[in-house]
């Protein structure tokens, strides 16, 4: 579920289809992972999540698998 | 790209495929460029109140930088020769240090990689020719556009300065900022793989 969650967020902040976006996807090796890219993609978890993130989490998101994580935590 | 040559305190000129890199000076002064600095956003980026000063004032600022221990250096689209941004450096000669900003004035270049592509040509400047050894960056640490930049281009995280700085913007607020740098093996190391691909 929370996969999901995380690929739609990053497909959106990508502005790419879902499907493009693979198990492995990192912002190291997806051309479409701009920074600006990146901008939206921490602004939109922060606010699915409702919360501003600690600077060590937001830091830490470098790949679908980071974002997974983030909204897959107890909260 | 052709490599010109270039000698300590002379300005500096490096050429990527969409960009000319070079030392700014006090003809650069442009109204875009006034408008950036003056443009709170962007200089909120880098906790700096927007400047207040004259094109003169800045222009007399701008010949501050000695080309030998600090660059302003400007990108210029090719081949109009569009200045889209630019890059302040302060270099330490005897730690072989140098730290490395960038605002980015004209949007119409964000997300397109700017940073990277006039960056690289920066870093090959101060590895190659300044013969640094480590170069680095402090972002805010919710500057996610400048932190994204920085990954992509293979800076590693050091670590976060928690609330190292006074907001310029927010009274009594105060900042985080987080380290990124680059090591001349790692930045060789990129430097290899991406001819080797």
């Amino acid at each position: 579920m929370s996969n999901l969650s995380a690929r739609t967020l990053l497909a959106e902040a990508l502005e790419i289809d879902l499907a493009a976006i693979g198990d492995d996807a990192a912002m190291e090796n997806f051309e479409a992972w701009t920074s600006v890219a990146h901008l939206r993609l921490i602004l939109a978890l922060e606010e699915k999540l409702g919360i501003e993130l600690a600077p060590d989490d937001a830091l830490a998101i470098q790949s679908l698998e980071d974002v997974a994580r983030l909204l897959a935590r107890p909260r | 790209m052709k490599r010109e040559p270039w000698i300590t305190g002379m300005p500096a000129r490096l050429e990527t495929e969409r960009f000319i890199v070079r030392s700014m000076g006090p003809n650069d002064v442009t109204a875009n460029y006034m408008k950036w600095i003056a443009d709170p956003e962007l200089m909120r980026n880098l906790n700096t109140l927007p400047f207040k000063q004259t094109p003169a004032e800045e222009a007399q600022r701008l010949k501050s930088y000695d080309n030998s221990s600090n660059f302003q250096f400007g990108a210029f689209v090719k081949p109009d020769n569009e200045l889209i941004g630019f890059f302040q450096v302060r270099i330490d000669r005897r730690h072989k240090l140098a730290e490395v900003s960038v605002v980015i004035g004209n949007r119409d270049w964000w997300g397109r990689d700017a940073v990277l592509e006039a960056r690289g040509a920066i870093l090959d400047f101060l590895f190659d020719r300044l013969k640094l050894e480590k170069i680095w960056g402090m972002p805010q640490a919710r500057n996610f556009a400048a932190i994204a930049n920085y990954r992509k281009q293979g800076f590693r995280l050091e670590g976060v300065l928690r609330g190292h700085n006074e907001s310029a913007y927010e009274k009594g607020k105060r900042l985080d900022f987080a380290v990124f740098s680059l090591l001349r093996p790692e930045w060789q190391a990129r430097r290899d793989k991406a001819k080797a691909s």
